[in-house]
């Protein structure tokens, strides 16, 4: 048991509106169950909305959290980065100095430092671990494009917001419990907003979905040139599979928007993952780490897109992917090998 | 109209890093060695595209040791009219967003533009934070701008997940963190990096800002700065290229079959 005074409870934000509950929540809700019973904190699972899903009082309750809250108003069932900051601020403000921790996703990343600098807390964000190491909670975030890891230990009893996106493949069941279920239905605004929302809308249709492709063929940057993205076209062509990109490479405008993997693009878990020339900064890693498998060919060992491979490559695309290609014709899904 | 745009310097790669023997942190060895955030590059093209319509001033403002000058020359270079640097080596996102807020009311300011992240730090934090201490409107990962006639307000394109976008309005003041690939880079010649370099620029201190310099720490401690713990354990296929080229096939056709 860590020592200082224990978190009053750890509160998980489990999604708003159509994202309720997150799949980046699910992972989060069950860590923090292990977390809160070492800790001796209670464990609340926070739900923003017009109403709340059924679907997400399964999950807490498949998780083991103590307590559901669901701050419920029109305004919440859509995204505004204003009005979920300061309906979540306000109930913390009310609960009392805790943990609480968001999925590293878009959204929080705007609506964690509103947050934090609403109540004057502390945030660490874009972690990708937390745990208890020697007694002490302890969090680890990338630095430096990722090629560097801080461990950090966190003072328990202190008010903290924290996002992640956790890394590891540990179980996504937690121990099952029954919550009990708090909805409070949020007044209209006594003070006015500063933003209002004008409208939204979607991504752009797709060429091609990648969501359904078994095998993945993604470029990055490593190979933003029109020699090395033909290789990455013929080896997707071999191996019967799509051709995706990271972000950069399609504000370059190598490729459509509909193909980017990532926050800002498509979650995948296709059977293969090869990605060619990416870094694996967290925004993307978040779009394709539950791939069964992933290769990586890339010139630094450090990349952070090694965390997640099962099989790296270290080297220049200009010469393995060439090399590849001859030895490859002819594997396609199912078929068999020279 | 003023527009200020805060920029932040780094390291220029990877391979400069050292980690102190104390262990905790990261040190950046070379000279020449520091450059713009990347990140930062787009807010500063973006001010610099919306300042000529709008008949604005441009300041870019960076708070660092006296190396973060390379970011505010190649703001300079770019078209900023002014540079300001606060002499401060404060990395905690919200002392960091304190010392900002009081830089920013010294300025004056009718938009504050900063990156989405600092690739050094990845924290995200900080442009969020300046807007909430300030009491203004902010936007994230913002796509577009578009002024109002009067210039009294503007609408905003941001990112959502998955690539969705949110239209959203709101009055000036405001903050926005604008998202990577907003407008194409421009190129600075060295020359004009040069001419940069001999623009005068305004330094100021903490006790300036009239900011005392020591601070809380928050309630956490570095254990330890190191390469990254691999979850998987990955297994890097080696040998000569034949080698290398059969495992990738073997690996790759277990993996689909
Ligand atoms: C709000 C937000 C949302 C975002 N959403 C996304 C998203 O959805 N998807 C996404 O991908 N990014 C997203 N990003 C951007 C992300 O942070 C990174 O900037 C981006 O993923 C980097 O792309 P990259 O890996 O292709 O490029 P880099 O980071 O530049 O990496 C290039 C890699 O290629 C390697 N390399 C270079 N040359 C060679 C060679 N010849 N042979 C082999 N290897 C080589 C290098 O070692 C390096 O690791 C988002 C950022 C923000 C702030």
């Amino acid at each position: 048991m860590p020592s200082g005074k224990p978190w009053s409870e750890l509160v998980v934000f489990l999604g708003y509106g159509q994202y309720c509950p997150d799949g980046a929540a699910l992972h989060l809700l069950a860590r923090c169950r292990f977390l809160a019973d070492r800790l001796g904190s209670r464990l609340t699972a926070l739900v923003l909305g017009q109403e709340l899903p059924a679907s997400a009082v399964a999950a807490a309750e498949e998780r083991g959290a103590d307590e559901i809250v669901s701050l419920e108003a029109p305004a919440l069932a859509h995204y505004h980065a204003e009005a979920f900051a300061r309906a979540v601020g306000n109930l913390l403000r009310e609960r009392g100095p805790g943990l609480f921790l968001l999925p590293n996703t878009l959204e929080a990343t705007e609506v964690a430092p509103a947050v934090a600098g609403m109540l004057e807390v502390p945030a660490l964000t874009n972690c990708i671990d937390i745990e208890i190491a020697n007694g002490c909670v302890v969090v680890t975030r990338p630095m430096f494009w990722g090629t560097r890891h801080v461990r950090i230990q966190v003072e328990t009893g202190q008010p903290l917001v924290v996002t992640v996106q956790l890394r590891d493949g540990s179980p996504v069941q937690g121990r099952p419990g029954n919550p009990s279920v708090r909805r409070v239905q949020l007044p209209a605004e006594a003070e006015p907003l500063l933003t209002r929302i004008l409208g939204g809308s979607e991504p752009a249709v797709a060429d091609i979905d990648l969501t359904k492709a078994e095998v993945i063929v993604a470029a990055g940057r490593g190979a933003a040139s029109k020699s090395a993205i033909k290789l990455v076209e013929e080896i997707a062509e071999l191996l019967g599979g799509a051709v995706a990109c990271s972000r950069p490479m399609a504000d370059l405008g190598w490729f459509p928007r509909g193909r980017i993997v990532g926050t800002s693009g498509k979650t995948v878990r296709p059977k293969l993952y090869l990605a060619c020339g990416i870094s694996g900064a967290s925004q993307h890693l978040a779009g394709m780490q539950e791939a069964q498998t992933i290769i990586a060919i890339n010139k630094d060992p450090y990349a952070p897109i090694f965390e997640v491979a099962h099989y790296g490559v270290v080297g220049m695309l200009e010469e393995i992917l060439p090399a590849f290609i001859e030895n490859a014709r002819g594997i396609r899904a199912g078929d068999k090998l020279p | 109209m003023r527009i200020i745009v805060c920029v932040k310097a780094i390291p220029r790669g990877e391979g400069q890093l050292r980690i102190a023997e104390s262990g905790d942190r990261v040190l950046c060895e070379g000279a020449g060695g520091w450059t713009i955030n990347e990140s930062d590059e787009y807010a500063v093209e973006q001010g610099v595209t919306q300042k000529a319509p709008l008949g604005a001033t441009l300041t870019a403002l960076t708070v660092g040791p006296l190396v973060s000058q390379e970011a505010l020359y190649i703001a300079l270079a770019k078209g900023a009219d002014k540079a300001v640097r606060i002499d401060s080596d404060i990395s905690d996102p919200q002392r960091l967003a304190g010392v900002m807020a009081r830089a920013v009311e010294k300025l004056g300011y009718d938009l504050i533009l900063t990156g989405v992240e600092s690739s050094d730090y990845l924290g995200a934090q900080v442009g969020t934070l300046l807007a909430t201490r300030m009491g203004i409107a902010s936007a994230y990962a913002v796509t577009a701008v578009e002024f109002s006639p009067d210039r009294k307000s503007i609408r905003v394109t941001k990112e959502l997940r998955g690539g969705a976008s949110q239209y959203l309005e709101m009055g000036l003041p405001a903050l926005l963190s604008i998202q990577y690939g907003m407008h194409p880079l421009s190129y600075v010649s060295p020359r004009r990096l040069l001419s940069a370099r001999s623009q005068p620029q305004e330094t100021l201190t903490l006790p300036e800002l009239g900011l005392d310099v020591g601070g809380r720490p928050g309630p956490f401690q570095v254990l330890e700065v190191g390469v990254p713990q691999r979850v998987r354990r990955v297994k890097f296929l080696e040998g000569n290229s034949g080698e290398v080229t059969s495992q990738l096939l073997g690996r790759i056709r277990d993996a689909i079959r």
